[in-house]
């Protein structure tokens, strides 16, 4: 989904299904979707994924920008937000990887290991 | 035959009550930061010996008092480690998860705020009310204070003079929250006074 027009409720569309919704709902308020990648696009914010769930938003701007191998690092890195529901620094440990290291680290680990 | 029974009974009572000495009913409660009941997908609680057991949620174990580490994880959630004394003989162990993060850190939030005209405070304590965590801060000559870099969600703030407690207010600490004025009249001074 196109996450630069979505104005869906960001706590709603990234959390709903999730036990993690209530204190994300009180954090984030009426923030979108879409004002959440403007907030996070200088600090590179590709992707956000409902976890768990289906949905996956993205930030054109920058996945634009990427390899076809890193877009597709991208996307495995959002689809284990949708399969597990865990956030970033679970999915660091699970991966053996720094869990304080910006959460880049999980698409090179995926694009190192698992693409051509 | 009857002085017979009576020993055996309080033998029998006797050691019911050394087994049972320095053992608590022990239940472990995961909740979010602002109290909402969050069912872990794997708890864990651990003693000084190393041994582990696996608890659900608010189910009532018994172990010995010590030391425990609590390792909680749930989704949405960051990994969450806790520590703490069970020393009583029924206890909750109340932790509280942090949100985990979503490309970006998860904002921090501050509290800025002011205290008057009660010029007996010198320092605010926030306490988390469904986790362990509390800090205090200094009130300055003009009555203001100001929390850093705490994390979102409910805290109870309490007024603290050289004395003791003066007054109490439950707070929700959000990152586009306003200035928190208090002011010593609109403080429930209830809670701090009791008992003294």
């Amino acid at each position: 989904m196109n996450g630069l027009t979505s104005t869906a409720n960001y706590a709603q569309a990234i959390s709903g299904n999730s036990p993690a919704f209530a204190a994300n709902s009180a954090l984030y308020g009426d923030l979108t979707v879409e004002g959440y990648m403007l907030q996070g696009f200088l600090k590179g914010v590709a992707a956000v994924a409902q976890s768990p769930g289906n949905n996956i938003y993205i930030n054109a701007g920058w996945v634009n920008g990427m390899t076809s191998s890193q877009q597709e690092a991208m996307l495995l890195h959002e689809l284990l937000h949708n399969i597990t529901g865990s956030v970033d620094s679970v999915l660091q440990g699970d991966l053996g990887l720094s869990t304080t290291a910006p959460s880049q680290n999980i698409g090179d680990k995926l694009e190192k290991d698992c693409l051509p | 035959m009857r002085p017979l029974r009576s020993f055996l009974l309080i033998t029998f009572l006797w050691v019911q009550i050394l087994g049972a000495e320095g053992q608590a009913h022990l239940r472990v409660h995961v909740t979010d930061a602002y109290g909402n009941p969050v069912p872990p997908q794997m708890l864990e609680l651990t003693g000084e010996d190393g041994k582990t057991i696996e608890p659900k949620q608010d189910e009532v174990r018994t172990v010995k008092y010590g030391l425990y580490s609590v390792k909680a994880r749930a989704q949405g959630f960051a990994v969450t480690v806790n520590t703490f004394l069970v020393d009583q003989p029924e206890q909750i162990l109340s932790v509280t998860m942090k949100l985990g993060a979503m490309e970006v850190p998860v904002p921090l939030c501050s509290i800025a705020g002011h205290v008057a005209p009660d010029n007996r405070i010198t320092r605010i304590r926030a306490l988390q009310p469904f986790g362990s965590y509390s800090v205090d801060v200094p009130v300055a000559d003009g009555g203001s204070f100001r929390f850093e870099s705490l994390e979102c969600g409910d805290y109870m703030m309490l007024a603290m003079g050289p004395k003791g407690c003066i007054a109490s207010t439950m707070f929700r600490a959000t990152p586009r929250g306003p200035k928190v004025e208090i002011r010593v009249s609109e403080l429930s001074g209830g809670a701090c006074s009791a008992g003294r």
